[in-house]
């Protein structure tokens, strides 16, 4: 377990270092300069404009300015944002809680949803229940969730006046207010989740079904209930394990539209700004503690297999 | 059976969901608003102010103008289009102190510091709160006093004395006065806005000569030098001791001398200011100002989303710079508009040093080929925005009519002999073959209206079967950045606003390089801003001599002058005004008529800034 751990660990930091280097390579490379920015459109002379450029490190060649970012970093100094001023690690500080609640939201009500529905369409394939819950998934996952949201706006806060559109509030400022703002955004996100989540289990439910032990238990005259639950669902749960973990690390990264709909002050809305503003610094504080996340997350889920499956234990 | 249950009550669940949503809200409900749609523009802009910005959503030739009693009245030139009227709120309505309200921006201020940071519409609405201006222009287009009392020039305009208001306090308690004017120059001279602003503005010293007077020294003259001192970088008054002490502090909890205080900086959240018990404004009856407890301003970038969270009533008050949004807005009853059609004009300039655009007969041509009502409907302006003209809105005092007439208009077989003419001249100078095309490059910003106006410009620019346009988008940084290097031919931009002409003139018809420059006598003059790098030596010439006389019928002759020659050479190309608005829950009132001291009018809510000082709510 120690090897496979550290193994973990060596693949994380080589992760990081690519994402890190490749990530401060684009944004670099791509077209508009944070002094445009920061100046706008004011006379400006060369003296300011350079004056400007010094004062954010931006004349120093790449090299240097990413060896002295990835040297700070590991000290825990991520920089400030050049636009705001803001301490880079202190804005991620505020913004994780916003966003991993957005995305636990809309996971755990994925869950809750996906696995009956799985179920039951595995149970009964090919019957009318099968087909009806089939045609939904398929309406859920075609449906981009901005859509689902405006329809969702729509109907709550303009038409029936119940959940608020925006202002959001923070959990230490109000659960029920939270709550009454978190629930349209996390749902939204929640019901392509749903889909994913109710195919891959009602596809390994039906394999998982046609297994020699669980039609042994059906001869030994156990109920389907039983079956279902004790012997079928924990199997076929190894692969929703696995997606939830990459869909949980994807959302932290992946609500760039609902949060800016939305207005939430989370990872994504402050992504998607600092992209604009070429806050570089922002961006990729961002982007490695997204990456980071992800690949904790995936390495918490490989070796959670070990747990819930003896057989990969013990091989 | 259990199932069969489940399913019941999931069905009976949708269907009373869809229900009371079809049934919900009342279309005379005066709080909420109702009975519409979302806006459908779900893409998101960066700041408000900066180019190219002038509208959005898709085309709609149907408008439902001014189906609200409280919209301002429509102007005579076209009906139903944005008029800048401005109208005393009734001063029988009783004035209320107390309650909050939180208003929805299109954008985060992301910093609060006037002297050093790019600031746009959402930013002012937050700056103007907090800090006071030393002057402030009224409904006339004319410089009053707001902390200033009076401003006097010498003869030549190069000094200017300046008496303070006596009585006035910063948010931490400590006076106001002469030396804070004076100490705030350094620290506007190390920020990126104010030391631009004090070169343009030909400041080179501040100093206390009373307890309450300010003398400014300019190294050349300026008559319109006061429109510096109502803007934000040189005219926004801050407590220079705290904004020495620790700049970057100074952003989240600035200090100034504004009816309102900060409570709360949450960026990309919320910016919580809350009533200036110490404020020494009055309004005209003597009313102690502010009125409101507590404002609280919000990002909200979606256009659709923004008026939805007013519908809902989410928000008390949105600002919007998008002429979709006004036209949804429109749509709406129970909401009340505020709308202005300002100066700032859209459209596009070519780079003029560059071939084929070099060439008069090209950009006259292309500008014959500009079917501007079209492109307005792209727009979503039809109905709502002027076509523009010139740099200034039919109702602005410097509007000429003059210019207007002058102004190429969609003529497509005019616009196509011009561009024969230059496609058949050996001497061509973009190089190409007697007959063969030209070679347009025409950028903009993905904004989805955008887009649709510059497909249109394409087709026309394209059916003369002249041109070969490429079309090319870019992210707005990089496309202000693109304007800045010269890498560019045709580009679409906004021009102009409400501020004094010299502001907009000065810098953009100067010399935009060091040879042109050196080659017109001023070696040295050199304008990064002259964005058409279109360079008339009669037109900087009477830009310069504009600022040399107070008389205003001599200066708008001037700034004629330069739309004439505008006309003639045709530098850029127009769409219409941009038009703004700020909505409101009707309870909701004064903010379209805000006062400066003297108790004129002020200059009304260009670019959807709010002055909010003035506002009460009705209930209390």
């Amino acid at each position: 377990m120690r090897r496979v751990i550290l193994h973990r660990l060596m693949r994380l930091l080589a992760t990081l270092f690519a994402v890190t280097f490749l990530t401060f390579s684009m944004v670099s490379l791509l077209p508009g300069d944070p002094v445009d920015v920061i100046l706008g459109q004011v006379e400006r002379t060369p003296e300011l404009e350079a004056r400007v450029r010094s004062d954010l490190g931006l004349d120093r060649p790449f090299l240097e300015r990413y060896g002295s970012w990835l040297g700070n970093s590991v000290q825990g100094d991520l920089g400030q944002s050049y636009i705001t001023g803001q301490e880079v690690s202190q804005l991620i500080k505020d913004r994780v809680p916003v966003t991993t609640q957005l995305a636990f939201m809309a996971i755990l009500m994925a869950v809750i949803a996906a696995v009956p529905i799985g179920v039951l369409g595995a149970y009964k394939q090919g019957k009318w229940q099968d087909t009806v819950s089939s045609a939904a998934v398929q309406v859920a996952l075609s449906v981009p969730n901005f859509i689902t949201a405006i329809f969702f706006v729509w109907i709550f806060s303009v038409k029936l006046g119940w959940l608020p559109n925006s202002n959001w509030v923070r959990v230490s400022d109000g659960l029920v207010e939270n709550l009454k703002r978190a629930i349209m955004p996390a749902t939204a996100l929640a019901l392509t989740q749903m889909a994913i989540f109710s195919r891959l289990v009602r596809a390994d439910m039906i394999a998982t079904l046609q297994e020699n032990y669980v039609l042994a238990a059906r001869a030994k005259g156990l109920s389907d209930r039983y079956i279902l639950m004790r012997h079928a669902l924990r199997p076929s749960s190894l692969s929703l394990m696995t997606i939830i973990g990459i869909n949980f690390g994807a959302l932290l990264g992946g609500t760039v539209i609902i949060e800016t709909l939305f207005a939430i002050p989370g990872l994504g809305f402050g992504l998607i700004n600092a992209i604009f503003r070429r806050d570089i610094l922002v961006i990729q504080g961002i982007t490695v503690f997204v990456a980071t996340v992800y690949v904790v997350i995936n390495t918490v889920v490989d070796l959670l297999y070990t747990v819930i499956d003896p057989r990969i234990r013990r091989s | 059976m259990r199932q069969r249950q489940l399913f019941k009550l999931l069905a009976l669940l949708l269907v009373f969901a869809l229900g009371a949503a079809a049934c919900g809200g009342d279309d005379d409900d005066s709080s909420s608003g109702d009975d519409t749609t979302a806006g459908d523009d779900t893409g998101s802009d960066d700041d408000g102010d900066d180019a190219a910005d002038e509208g959005d959503d898709a085309a709609d030739e149907g408008d439902d103008a001014d189906d609200t009693d409280d919209t301002a009245d429509a102007g005579d030139e076209a009906e139903g289009d944005v008029d800048t009227e401005v109208e005393e709120e009734d001063p029988a309505i009783e004035r209320v102190y107390g309650g909050d309200i939180s208003v929805g921006l299109e954008a985060e201020a992301v910093s609060l510091r006037p002297w050093d940071d790019t600031c746009s519409s959402p930013c002012y609405n937050i700056q103007v709160t907090i800090f006071d201006k030393l002057m402030e222009q009224d409904v006339d287009g004319n410089y009053q006093g707001w902390l200033a009392e009076s401003i006097t020039p010498n003869d030549d305009f190069t000094v200017w004395t300046m008496v303070l208001r006596s009585g006035v306090t910063f948010h931490d308690g400590s006076d106001f006065n002469a030396q804070s004017v004076a100490d705030m120059f350094p620290v506007q001279l190390t920020g990126t806005q104010g030391s631009a602003n004090a070169t343009s503005a030909n400041l080179t010293g501040v100093e206390a000569t009373g307890e309450f007077e300010v003398t400014y020294s300019l190294s050349t003259t300026n008559s319109a030098f006061p429109a510096f001192l109502s803007r934000a970088a040189l005219g926004l008054v801050f407590e220079p001791g705290a904004a020495a002490a620790d700049p970057e502090a100074f952003s989240n909890a600035p200090v100034g001398t504004g009816p309102f205080m900060m409570e709360k900086r949450d960026i990309d959240n919320e910016t919580v200011v809350v009533r200036n018990d110490s404020y020494w404004g009055t309004d005209p009856d003597g009313n102690q100002l502010p009125f409101l407890d507590s404002i609280t301003f919000r990002p909200i970038p979606d256009e659709g989303n923004r008026l939805d969270a007013l519908l809902s009533g989410t928000v008390t008050a949105i600002g919007s710079l998008r002429q979709g949004t006004i036209r949804d807005a429109r749509a709406e009853d129970g909401i009340t508009l505020f709308e202005y059609q300002g100066s700032t004009v859209g459209g596009g300039h070519f780079n003029t040093l560059v071939a084929p655009l070099d060439d008069v007969r090209v950009r006259q041509g292309l500008n014959r080929l500009n079917d501007q009502e079209t492109v307005l409907e792209a727009l979503g302006g039809t109905g709502i925005s002027l076509p523009g003209t010139q740099f200034f809105s039919p109702d602005s005092p410097w509007y000429s009519e003059a210019v207007a007439a002058a102004w190429p208009e969609f003529d497509f077989n005019a616009g196509k002999a011009l561009l024969q003419e230059y496609v058949d001249d050996p001497t061509r100078s973009d190089g190409r073959a007697v007959g063969d095309k030209i070679a347009v490059e025409l950028a903009c910003p993905p904004d989805p209206t955008l887009t649709a106006a510059m497909q249109v410009i394409e087709q026309v620019w394209t059916a003369s079967e002249l041109v070969d346009v490429t079309l090319s988008s870019v992210d707005q940084a990089t496309h202000i950045g693109i304007a800045f290097t010269d890498a560019h031919q045709a580009h679409c931009w906004r021009f102009s606003d409400d501020n004094d002409p010299s502001i907009t003139f000065n810098a953009g018809f100067a010399p935009p390089t060091e040879e042109i420059a050196a080659a017109a006598g001023i070696p040295g003059v050199v304008s990064p801003v002259n964005w058409a790098n279109w360079f008339n030596v009669d037109a900087f010439t009477a830009s310069q001599a504009a600022i040399q006389t107070d008389d205003f019928a001599q200066r708008k002759a001037f700034y004629e002058q330069i739309g004439l020659l505008m006309a003639e050479e045709a530098p850029v190309w127009y769409s219409g005004y941009t038009a703004t608005m700020i909505a409101t829950d009707p309870a909701l009132l004064g903010l379209a008529s805000w006062h400066v001291p003297s108790g004129d009018l002020g200059s009304g809510l260009p670019n959807a800034e709010g002055h909010w000082s003035e506002v009460w709510l009705a209930e209390g």
